[in-house]
């Protein structure tokens, strides 16, 4: 059984390098191997739900061991990770034949599997050596499969890299004063050491390891890559970013203020703002900022993809919001709802993808009247934005209400009402992508298209009905969950699997019942609907517009700027740019360094030979001063 | 019967072979393109024979002309001196390997025999153990690399070359008169015998000496701000040149400061001032690396950046520090000379250095690119790279002190492999994700250009994924020289 | 004007520090403790009457060594830089020929300093002087030709011949002595002979022998390729 967890971890990686290989064959035994492989790993994390190991030692650098674990709550994320994966290699079978070079193929599945190997490492690690590790490889690899997407995908992949290595970097100065005081980086030494550790130590650490964690995870304000990165990147690698890629931060500092750091150790060294310490107050309010901020942002793009991707780094704020509470219920929606975002979102960047891939444009107002063509895939994305939007009974309605519930638990009304805020306007952009995609006026030029292949609909439809199982019974993930969580000193909270059970002091729910209602109410009005026809049937182009009858060459329905009396309200918050302040500070970098090069390597021999003499006086100046050097 | 496990074999053998190379050039124009692979390959086999002698007694001492030193020269080699041995034996029969297919412009007789002394040479520095023959092996390496640098005899080259001449005479001279101030004070010339002679003397005796020992050797070394004729000589020099004076020939260089230093001036003070140096070289190398349009002139700058890092984890002063320093001098030997032959091969492809010309080349010269893919990872350090070790050991050595310099040494060396990521991903993803404006008649590198880079990708990716003796011999070898076996050990095998 | 100043104070700093430190050391204080061990020892360990040699090719032989392929290198180096291809080597340009006293003088006296070089290197181990005066020596008597003869031309794939020649056997004589019981490069194997006789202190005037030879040749070679710089056709660039 030990074996098989490093088994784990090496199958994505054979069954990369298997596929490029296959790639050499033919390209159907590189899809076949590719999703034998991502079903393999699914199949073997399949094997540790509810298992708990810990410790299987696989290695030992610089007298520290390297070691694999699992437990629950790395159970959830690999579950994320190879499911997301799996799927994603299905999806990307038709999507990616546009593709014309076999080469970039053979390497982009590669990558895939890659990519996938690297993240199952960072969740499986014991220890900061192989965790960091890992979540390097996962950089550049994520790095070569975002630049696949073309031209601008280059900038937008060098913006990303940059980005994720000063994380990296803030990550290893913590992880390098850890190991000067413990030798030894598994996860229980570095508690253990923590835990005697001088507060201004720990509070360092922690916060340089929040940034590399910041940085993934696209927290304001280390966020500015994932915009351009996400939506850049090929349709089905998109789903792969935000709906796991960023959740590896998530669990990052899930690691470290729960595994590494305690709660109660962190309110004895600092003070603490509404029972939570300071520092996790800080971080909520990050998180907060970044729901508002980012929601309306990704109220005003034109961009589908932008859009979801924008809708990634506020739905992740709510993810990180929760952890940062530190009681049961907020950690526990955190989490949970880190697995919910990640299948909404896939859902939603699979559907857009699934349009982009028949209309080739991602630009929301070319498009429109999709409906009647791609029906299926307009159901599934209805699917999608109804769970991201946060109504029951799907799935994203339970971890936000776990959230909002834990912030009203503890009187937090400011970050409620940002919460509640960002919900609210999730409506706006979500209701924005699905009428500019799918409603209105149908393009002439789509008169032809047609849903997506059946290997595209399959993963859109599994993750579709996943939205919906998880919002109905969101015990089959708090079993997972609470859990976990008990092995990380949280008191477990009381669940069913339709909800909350009452009389607990978290707040009761029963989404079973919610469903119910909401279904009978849906019954009822759409009993009403059909009983009563007052409205009559008309075509689209039944209309007039400034006293004109309608042709459908003519384009009457315009989802420009949907949104822009909202945006004129909202302008000054937009026009705060964090990006421009990194911008005006690598120019300034960019210029003085070129500046100051071009004056010490000026190609004149003299002034080398100066140099010399200049040394060698220095050296001479401190003898003749009594051989001191300063 | 000779016991084939002496030192000094090291450096005869492939001097024997100039002196064969320049023989045969009279009646024979091809033997002297194989005549190198041979030399070094014994190099190679005598360096593995004494691999075992090395690990057995830590040290093998043999000396010349039947007498003991200090009286005559003795060559030593260590486990450390072992170790870049062995890294300038391998690359010297890779790159000769190479040579054959790379170089096809007159005087090839003359560049062979250079080429064979220049590797000749810095093996020499390498394994020295007297001072004044330390000198003349400088010598040796400087005036071989001079004319190595001027090989293609057009402008830049040899511009670059008379750039280099007058600053390596002048770094040549510094070093002898340190030699010779040394030589004043203790009256000999043995680097153990200074060593024990000169501990009466004060810091402030010894400090000009070295300082002056130090200029010298800092100008081969690459060391800010006395590294300046590098930019210009490394891209001027032909590729398989730039890659061993960049892979082994600046790395021995500041091994012989580093063998100096912790023989003869082992004083914390000293450290402190060698960590400004070490600091303001990497500093200056990755920012100047990141402004380079010509290919080669990045990998220069980028080679005086590695230097600066590896000469840091020296500073740091202790054996975990010298552990990463030797580690990360393994991954820039390797992975730097396997660059400049990758590049060079693809220069002979493209016809240019502007790095705009390599738009596309991930493409058409697939092998080719995938190897430069590996060595700039290693360069920078991502895992599961060789290069993440070493720079994991640096970081983790440097923050051994936790004091504010060192906290402030390693933001700034990490901030320092941003700049440097920025400059290999944007070659990188011009090269394997950009696509170039008109299609060029651009083919995979010739097999013989391509065996020796694969033979060093083949090193690399060996070492990355199977590290651990690699770091252990490192280790072994940092600390005995922490602990001064060199000296020690030097003494009781009848070094003197 | 400011330039000058600031460089004239930082000489001064470093002289003035030079000044310092062998002011500790006064010149002729007897600390050569390895310089005194060749004195005394010198004659009767090596054979050579002349202590110089004795230091130079025995108890430092390895240094001449290296200073032989400083010297090789110097020459390759300077036939990589004044390269000329062969075709072109030949054409040479016009010259005005010297006049008459210089071209009968340097005939006659070409074969004396051929002599007198190799007196000087035969002699190393007895006299003043050696294997690279020697070498020089013949060396200046090519360049007397040169002068002489614009058109004189040496056979370069001879003189390489000589220099690789003389260098292995520099080389094999050094390794024989790891044949010995002693294994130790450059022992001077061969009996040491009686002092101040011309066959005596072993393998020393054989290796000086070499190197005359070889610095003659290195030292032809580079003449040959400065004069082919300025008088070659190819020269031209």
């Amino acid at each position: 059984m030990n074996m098989s967890l490093e088994l784990l971890l090496a199958t994505p990686f054979i069954g990369g390098l298997l596929t490029y290989i296959g790639g050499k064959v033919h390209r159907w035994v590189r899809n076949l191997i590719a999703v034998l492989f991502s079903l393999a790993t699914v199949g073997e994390m399949a094997m540790y739900y509810n298992t708990t190991f810990k410790g299987v030692v696989w290695g030992s650098l610089f007298g520290s061991n390297l070691v694999l674990q699992t437990n629950p709550i790395t159970w959830l994320f690999l579950f994320i990770v190879t499911a997301i994966s799996l799927l994603v290699i299905v999806f990307s079978i038709d999507d990616m034949k546009k593709e014309e070079d076999e080469i970039v193929l053979d390497s982009y599945y590669m990558q895939l599997l890659f990519v996938e190997g690297a993240m199952v490492g960072i969740v499986l690690a014991g220890d900061l050596i192989t965790f960091f590790m890992f979540w390097e490889i996962m950089s550049w690899t994520s790095y070569f499969l975002i630049v696949h997407g073309g031209k601008k995908s280059m900038a937008a992949g060098y913006k990303y890299i940059i980005m994720s290595v000063i994380g990296a970097y803030a990550m290893f100065i913590a992880i390098a004063m850890l190991y000067a005081k413990t030798h030894s980086l598994v996860y229980s030494d570095v508690a253990l050491a923590l835990s005697q550790a001088s507060p201004s130590f720990i509070i360092w650490t922690v916060v340089l390891l929040s940034v590399g964690f910041f940085v993934k995870a696209a927290v304001m304000p280390l966020h500015t890559w994932l915009p351009d990165a996400h939506s850049e990147a090929p349709s089905p690698v998109s789903p792969l970013l935000s709906g796991v890629l960023i959740k590896m931060g998530a669990y990052g500092l899930f690691i470290v203020f729960y595994g590494l750091l305690s709660v109660n150790l962190a309110k004895n060294i600092m003070p603490s703002v509404f029972s939570t310490p300071i520092l996790l107050y800080i971080i909520q309010w990050l998180a907060a900022l970044s729901i508002v901020l980012a929601t309306f942002l990704a109220i005003m793009q034109e961009d589908a993809k932008r859009l979801l991707a924008y809708s990634s780094v506020s739905q992740i704020g709510y993810v990180v919001l929760g952890l940062a509470t530190g009681t049961s219920l907020g950690v526990a929606g955190g989490l949970f709802h880190a697995l919910n975002h990640a299948i909404f979102k896939g859902l939603l960047f699979l559907a857009v993808g699934a349009v982009i891939y028949r209309t080739g444009t991602r630009n929301m107002s070319e498009l429109g009247g999709l409906v009647k063509k791609m029906p299926f895939t307009f159901t599934a994305l209805l699917l999608g934005i109804i769970a991201l939007a946060g109504v029951p009974p799907l799935n994203g309605f339970v971890s936000k209400w776990m959230i909002y519930e834990a912030l009203i638990q503890k009187k937090e009304v400011f970050l409620l009402i940002m919460a509640f805020v960002g919900s609210t306007g999730a409506f706006l952009y979500v209701y924005r992508l699905i009428h500019s995609l799918f409603l209105g006026q149908l393009p002439e030029k789509y008169e032809n298209v047609k849903d997506v292949p059946i290997l595209m609909q399959i993963p859109i439809w599994i993750l579709a009905l996943s939205t919906i199982v998880y919002g109905i019974f969101p015990g089959l993930a708090m079993d997972v969950i609470v859990k976990g969580m008990k092995l990380f000193g949280f008191t477990p909270i009381a669940y069913n699997l339709f909800g909350f059970p009452e009389g607990t002091a978290m707040g009761s729910l029963t989404v079973i019942n919610i469903a119910a209602v909401l279904m009978t109410a849906f019954v009822a009005v759409f009993i009403i609907f059909i009983l009563f026809p007052k409205t009559r049937q008309v075509s689209q182009y039944d209309n007039y517009a400034s006293g004109q009858e309608l042709t459908p060459d003519f384009k009457y329905n315009y989802s420009f700027g949907f949104y822009m009396s909202f945006g004129r309200v909202i302008k000054p918050i937009l026009s705060m740019s964090i990006e421009r302040v990194y911008n005006y500070w690598i120019d300034a970098f960019k210029i003085f360094g070129d500046y100051y090069m071009r004056r010490i390597y000026t190609g004149n021999l003299e002034t080398y030979n100066s140099y010399i003499v200049i040394v060698v006086t220095i050296a001479a100046a401190a003898v003749l001063l009594g051989g001191k050097l300063w | 019967m000779v016991n084939l496990a002496n030192p000094i074999l090291l450096i005869v053998i492939p001097l024997l072979f100039v002196f064969l190379i320049a023989f045969s050039s009279a009646f024979s124009k091809s033997a002297a393109k194989y005549l190198p692979i041979i030399a070094f390959g014994i190099n190679v086999v005598v360096a593995m024979l004494l691999v075992p002698e090395v690990l057995k007694n830590g040290l093998v001492l043999s000396t010349t002309a039947g007498f003991k030193p200090p009286i005559a020269i003795d060559m030593i080699v260590d486990k450390l001196a072992l170790f870049l041995v062995i890294i300038a034996s391998v690359l010297g029969f890779v790159v000769s390997i190479y040579n054959v297919a790379y170089i096809d412009e007159e005087p090839e007789e003359k560049f062979y025999a250079l080429f064979t002394l220049l590797i000749t040479g810095i093996i020499w520095m390498i394994i020295t153990g007297d001072l004044f023959n330390l000198f003349v092996a400088f010598e040796v390496t400087s005036i071989a690399a001079f004319g190595l640098v001027g090989f293609h005899r057009d402008k830049g080259s040899v511009e670059a070359g008379f750039k280099y001449l007058v600053m390596g005479a002048i770094g040549g001279s510094l070093l002898l008169v340190g030699i010779i101030m040394l030589y004043a004070a203790t009256g000999t010339l043995n680097i153990i015998d200074v060593a024990q002679k000169s501990a009466e003397l004060t810091f402030q005796q010894k400090f000009l000496a070295y300082a002056l020992i130090f200029v010298g050797l800092g100008i081969e070394g690459a060391l800010f701000p006395l590294n300046a004729w590098l930019p210009d000589a490394h891209p001027a020099a032909p590729s398989s040149v730039s890659s061993i004076l960049s892979g082994i020939m600046t790395t021995a260089a500041i091994y012989a400061i580093i063998r100096i230093t912790n023989i003869i001036f082992d004083y914390n003070q000293i450290y402190l001032f060698l960590m400004f140096f070490a600091l303001l070289t990497l500093i200056f190398g990755e920012i100047a690396a990141y402004y380079q349009k010509d290919i080669k002139r990045m990998l220069a700058y980028s080679t005086i950046g590695q230097t600066g890092l590896f000469f840091f984890a020296f500073t740091i002063h202790s054996t975990n520090g010298l552990q990463g320093a030797f580690l990360q001098i393994i991954n820039h030997s390797v992975s730097k000379s396997m660059l400049f032959l990758v590049v060079g091969a693809m220069i002979v492809q493209v016809g240019s250095r502007n790095i705009e010309d390599f738009v596309g080349l991930g493409r058409k010269m697939k092998v080719s690119s995938f190897f430069l893919a590996i060595g700039m990872f290693s360069l920078m350090g991502m895992p599961p790279f060789f290069g993440f070790w070493s720079k994991l050991k640096i970081i983790f050595a440097a923050l051994q002190h936790s004091n504010a310099l060192m906290i402030g040494s390693v933001v700034i060396i990490l901030l320092m492999s941003v700049v440097e990521g920025a400059y290999f991903f944007k070659l990188l993803q011009m090269m394997f994700f950009g696509k170039a404006e008109q299609d060029r008649e651009i083919k995979e590198a010739s097999f013989g250009m391509l065996v020796p880079v694969v033979i060093l990708g083949f090193i690399l990716l060996f070492i990355s994924f199977y590290p651990t003796p690699v770091l252990d011999f490192a280790h072994q070898a940092a600390s005995d020289l922490m602990n001064k076996n060199y000296i020690n050990l030097a003494l009781k095998l009848g070094g003197l | 004007m400011i330039r000058k100043i600031v460089y004239s104070i930082f000489l001064a700093t470093i002289v003035l520090s030079l000044v310092m430190f062998f002011a500790a050391f006064p010149f002729g204080q007897n600390k050569m403790s390895v310089g005194e061990y060749y004195l005394n020892h010198g004659v009767a360990q090596t054979g050579a009457s002349n202590i110089v040699t004795s230091v130079v090719v025995d108890y430092r032989g390895f240094d001449t060594l290296g200073e032989v392929s400083v010297l090789f290198g110097a020459a390759a180096g300077v036939a990589i830089l004044f390269f000329v291809l062969g075709e072109n080597r030949r054409k040479r340009r016009e010259q005005v020929a010297p006049n008459f006293i210089v071209r009968v003088g340097s005939r006659i006296i070409f074969p004396f300093i051929l002599l007198f070089g190799t007196y000087i290197f035969i002699h190393g181990h007895l006299t003043p002087g050696g294997g690279f005066q020697g070498g020089a020596i013949i060396a200046s008597g090519f360049l007397l030709l040169y002068l002489a003869y614009p058109g004189t031309t040496v056979n370069r794939s001879r003189l390489s011949m000589v220099e690789g020649l003389a260098g292995i056997t520099f080389i094999v004589l050094g390794l024989y002595g790891l044949l010995m019981p002693e294994s130790s490069f450059l022992y001077n194997f061969l009996p040491k002979g009686e002092l101040n006789a011309l066959l005596s202190s072993g393998i020393l005037p054989i290796i000086y022998i070499a190197i005359g030879f070889k610095v003659a040749a290195e030292f032809a070679g580079i003449i040959d390729d400065m004069m082919c710089e300025v008088i070659c056709r190819g020269g031209e660039k």
